[in-house]
């Protein structure tokens, strides 16, 4: 069988054909490599499959495949081609060459099965998602971007420092680490951490996200954070202390989600929301919290992916991004609208759609392990993700009355151009494909690594969750008034290193420029008042108010019968200084 | 605007059938107070709704909301420019 077909090679080699291919033969392409990297990755057989040896003791494995690996494998395939099919139609061959190539990175970072290859593709993904942002050419993005790779550096080099120390102690190949807890451990997970989003290293995620072009966030919504998440599951599943990082994450971005106003701001943190859920999960660890943390992940790309998707239609379509600006759109978008609720729904946990099927399994993984208290924030935790998305955003985007008419009035008819059929197509394979996971759950257990079953449609879990959403709904109407967002920016921990550090370093750096600044003067001066009387000697006696005989009477510039012999004595002067320090140095 | 007196009926009359459903075929697989009595979900629904309402829409945006050119607005680099004339190449 094609078991060296390497799904990642795929993508990233069609990625670099994409730089060279005419224009309408890059299209082709563009969907033919995904497509081909899904038929790859079903292909695959566990094992390992294409070792290559870098230097005599170390080899490096590309291509080990287990049975996690593939399940991220078939979903970063899948979102893949989703993600192709949405983008064909825009952006320019360097845009979308970073983004085949970035998927494929990301691919070749979770088949990977030593530490060499999987920081090698890991910066690989790092770069090829910053040309993604700075691919919008506006100066917002490109300062973002900038800031994204500055973050994203750092925790590559914690990574490689990590890594480093890894290979030193003799261990090439990836493996779980937890329970060390020595210097590796510690430098490895901030690297991962950055990638994941765990707080305080989540913030470059609400900053760059939205700077991306349309295509290219739904790219980089599937990837970046669900590789961080990919080895949390694989190098730190079971240590405990990231559960409460989960929790917090969970409610924290959820939180912001209902403060946020900028539409792609507000999805970027429900993904550190529901990274939240996945990231306790995995520190629960075992069959069932391993199987969650997966099956989660998989299904936050589908929605997460969706929502991406519908958000990019409607920003193309009214040129607004701002939720304050945007209203009363299902009316001219109803296909939207509908993949959107669908996809809201799903994000939430509602039943019959594929959050609530991975939730099951995250819940069960709590109360199984005894995580009673964070059992009860995951469900406060899904109740803000209704709040915020399912019933914020469908409301003043989509469905609200009188919504328009209001936004309207402040800022004008909002003009709606049409989406095009290709970003339809996308929207409604992936909705499609959340609703299938949710009626046919099995689909999606039997793909996990220890294939638990999470048993979904039980009569307690269905109340359960109508229960939480309809009581949480009343809590909404009740405050509907006053829900609507601000035109306001929410700071986050980026302050940190958007504010006070840039005045410390913009304060250092003036500090030593003034410092140079006025030594620089100060020798002017003292040069300036010196080379008076070097060019003219006869000058130091007149000041003095000594007589001096004119003896160049007739000639008007003396200086320059002077001058040779001032010039003379500052010569003189500096050998002489150099030759005391020569002396000094030789003497001490 | 939303015509609340009928989104309240439609919302009650869901929970009590879940609430009917829970009585009368849950069996619940774990046994903490929110599995075992029938109707606790709706409590922690609506508290923590409100909860987070109050947590997102008082407390974190009266720290963290500030104008939407707060980044843009740089006072201390003004001041500089003007303080030294040759200055300015040093910062980023």
């Amino acid at each position: 069988m094609l078991n060296w077909l390497h799904p990642g090679f795929i993508l990233i080699i069609t990625g670099i054909l994409m730089l060279v291919l005419p224009e309408k033969l890059r299209r082709i392409v563009m969907i033919a490599g995904p497509a081909l990297t899904v038929a790859a990755v079903l292909l695959l057989q566990e094992g390992s499959w294409l070792d290559v040896e870098f230097i005599p003791e170390i080899t490096l494995k590309l291509l080990e495949v287990d049975r996690l690996a593939v399940m991220f494998g078939v979903i970063f395939a899948a979102g893949s081609l989703i993600a192709a099919i949405y983008a064909v139609n825009s952006g320019n061959r360097f845009e979308n060459a970073a983004e085949a190539i970035y998927a494929g990175a990301s691919m070749s970072v979770v088949f990977a099965g030593d530490w060499i290859s999987m920081i090698f593709f890991w910066e690989i993904m790092a770069i090829a998602s910053w040309l993604i942002i700075i691919s919008s050419k506006t100066e917002k993005a490109s300062k973002a971007g900038f800031r994204y790779l500055l973050v994203h550096m750092f925790g590559g080099n914690m990574l490689l420092a990590g890594i480093i120390l890894k290979i030193t102690q003799g261990s090439f190949g990836i493996e779980c680490l937890t329970g060390t807890q020595d210097a590796a451990f510690w430098l490895i997970l901030i690297g991962v951490a950055v990638n994941a989003t765990i707080p305080p290293l989540h913030s470059w995620i609400a900053d760059a996200y939205p700077e991306a072009p349309m295509g290219g966030t739904v790219y980089m919504a599937s990837y970046t954070t669900k590789v961080g998440v990919y080895c949390i599951i694989k190098l730190f599943a079971g240590t405990e202390m990231l559960l409460w990082f989960g929790v917090i994450m969970a409610i924290f971005g959820a939180s912001m989600a209902l403060i946020e106003n900028d539409l792609r701001r507000l999805f970027s943190y429900h993904i550190v929301s529901q990274l939240g859920y996945i990231v306790a999960a995995a520190a629960v660890g075992g069959a069932v919290g391993i199987d969650g943390a997966a099956a989660h992940t998989f299904n936050n790309i589908l929605y997460k992916g969706v929502l991406f998707m519908c958000c990019g239609a409607v920003i193309t379509a009214t040129g607004r991004r701002k939720i304050s600006q945007l209203g009363g759109l299902a009316k001219e978008m109803p296909l939207v609208a509908g993949c959107f609720l669908i996809a809201s729904l799903a994000i939430t946990g509602f039943p019959l759609l594929n959050g609530f099927v991975s939730k099951s399994l995250v819940m069960n993984a709590m109360a199984e392990g005894g995580y009673h208290v964070a059992e009860i924030f995951l469900m406060i935790a899904s109740v803000g993700t209704l709040l915020s998305i399912a019933l914020k955003v469908n409301y003043f985007v989509f469905f609200g009355k009188g919504v328009r008419e209001k936004v309207e009035a402040e800022t004008g008819p909002i003009e709606i151009k049409p989406v095009p059929l290709n970003m339809k197509v996308a929207m409604v394979i992936g909705a499609l494909g959340c609703f299938i996971v949710g009626v046919m759950p099995n689909l999606l257990y039997g793909l996990t690594p220890f294939q638990s079953d999470g048993h979904p449609f039980t009569a307690d879990h269905v109340t359960q969750y109508i229960q939480l959403f309809a009581a949480a709904t009343v809590a909404f109407v009740m405050y509907l008034d006053h829900m609507a967002p601000h035109e306001m920016l929410t700071l986050d921990t980026d302050w940190l290193y958007r504010k006070p550090l840039k005045y410390a370093v913009n304060g250092l750096s003036a500090g030593v420029t003034n410092l140079f600044n006025s030594c620089y003067s100060l020798v002017c001066r003292l040069v300036g008042k010196g080379n008076v009387y070097l060019h003219k000697p006869s000058k130091i006696a007149e000041d003095a108010g000594l007589h001096v005989p004119e003896r160049n009477h007739g000639i008007e510039d003396d200086d320059v019968l002077q001058k040779p012999a001032g010039m003379l004595v500052a010569t003189n002067m500096l050998i002489g200084i150099g030759a005391a320090v020569i002396a000094v140095l030789l003497l001490t | 605007m939303l015509n609340r007196k009928k989104v309240y009926i439609i919302l009650a009359a869901i929970m009590a059938l879940m609430v009917i459903i829970e009585v009368m075929w849950a069996h619940p697989h774990h046994h903490m107070i929110w599995n075992t009595v029938p109707g606790f979900d709706l409590l922690i629904g609506f508290a923590g709704g409100w909860a987070l309402i109050i947590l997102a829409k008082k407390i974190m945006a009266g720290i963290l909301q500030k104008e939407e050119d707060y980044y843009d607005r740089e006072p201390l680099a003004e001041s500089e420019e003007v303080s030294n004339g040759q200055g300015g190449g040093g910062h980023a």
